[in-house]
């Protein structure tokens, strides 16, 4: 870290999370930093990247790879349901079954991974890329009855919760009486 | 930093696109998760890009005390760590550049929020001193209450 560079950005913002607008902090960050573990806790984390194979390091990149179109997709799709105050529960619960179903994938849907990921490395415009506007489809095919049912009990209980919150806020907005 | 980051962290930080045989690896980021929802010294962030998290942070900021002087507070770094597929070692380019550089940069503003001017204290792995060494941030050698991990401290930004 230039210390000059931090004395600067203090005196021009007050913030240094600004430097990351920086386009020459960002030109610098092309740079790779390489390993960054510190403090004992992350030794077992060290240990298990250290013991996977070059095929599990592959799926991992894929993995990102996937993930980064993917639950844009799915909470853009879901957004879309206009679920107001149940969309954080019922997002949260769509993607926990998204990670069950990616691991056992049918054959057809493993092909239309392949060739979302191969769209995906074109660079096109996301308008243009035919394959991951399917998305929300597939997703929803990926999706059993019991797992729409799993969203409809998260929407059921992310609203029962704000609801009860109103009410607690309310009471405590009572003036006591004399 | 909330549950769901930790579960996604212990779910997709391995490889679930694959089937593997790989065991429990020990993580003990939840049991850092939940030292910051009780305890007010203890601080967890998350970078979260593309909706899932590609880097973790946990803080403590009360107690620990400058290598240069027992009167000046400073955040000590308890755990920094960045996904697998962000890490030069492992992938060629990585997904994301310099996740361990903001979270560090992070560090140190919280530093300042908290009126530490900016010190930022921590124990690097053997293998990563390397990143710190580049960062410019003072070594001071193995620590052996720490199992001789290599300490290294940032002063205070001076004006």
């Amino acid at each position: 870290m230039d210390e000059q560079r931090l004395v600067d950005q203090l005196k021009k913002t007050g913030n240094l999370m600004d430097l990351t607008f920086d386009p020459d902090w960002l030109t610098e960050a092309a740079e790779d930093d390489g390993p960054v573990e510190a403090g004992i806790m992350t030794r077992p984390y060290h240990d298990y990247l250290k013991s996977l194979t070059h095929k599990q390091h592959r799926s991992l990149r894929l993995q990102a790879q996937l993930l980064g179109i993917l639950l844009p997709e799915l909470k853009q799709w879901i957004e879309s349901w206009g679920l107001g105050l149940s969309f954080k529960p019922v997002h949260l619960a769509a993607r926990q079954v998204l990670y069950r179903h990616l691991p056992r994938l049918a054959e057809e849907q493993g092909n239309w991974i392949t060739a979302l990921i191969n769209e995906n490395s074109q660079d096109l415009p996301i308008a243009e890329q035919a394959v991951r506007s399917q998305t929300s489809h597939v997703i929803a095919q990926m999706f059993t009855v019991e797992d729409w049912h799993e969203l409809a009990e998260a929407a059921t209980e992310g609203m029962s919760q704000t609801v009860l919150q109103i009410s607690q806020i309310a009471s405590d907005k009572i003036p006591a009486t004399a | 930093m909330e549950q769901h980051h930790y579960d996604e962290v212990n779910t997709i930080w391995k490889p679930i696109l694959v089937a593997t045989e790989q065991a429990d690896a020990g993580w003990i980021w939840d049991y850092k998760l939940r030292q910051s929802q009780r305890d007010e010294r203890y601080e967890a962030y998350v970078l979260d890009v593309d909706g899932f998290p590609q880097g973790l942070l946990f803080i403590e900021t009360q107690w620990h005390r400058s290598h240069w002087s027992q009167r000046w507070p400073l955040v000590y770094v308890e755990a920094i760590a960045t996904a697998p597929w962000n890490r030069s070692d492992i992938e060629q380019p990585p997904w994301l550049k310099r996740v361990g550089t903001l979270l560090l940069l992070y560090a140190r503003q919280r530093s300042l929020d908290l009126g530490y001017g900016g010190r930022v204290g921590l124990h690097s792995l053997s293998g990563a001193e390397g990143f710190y060494r580049r960062q410019q941030i003072v070594e001071h050698g193995p620590d052996p209450e720490k199992d001789d991990l290599v300490y290294f401290e940032y002063n205070a930004i001076s004006a």
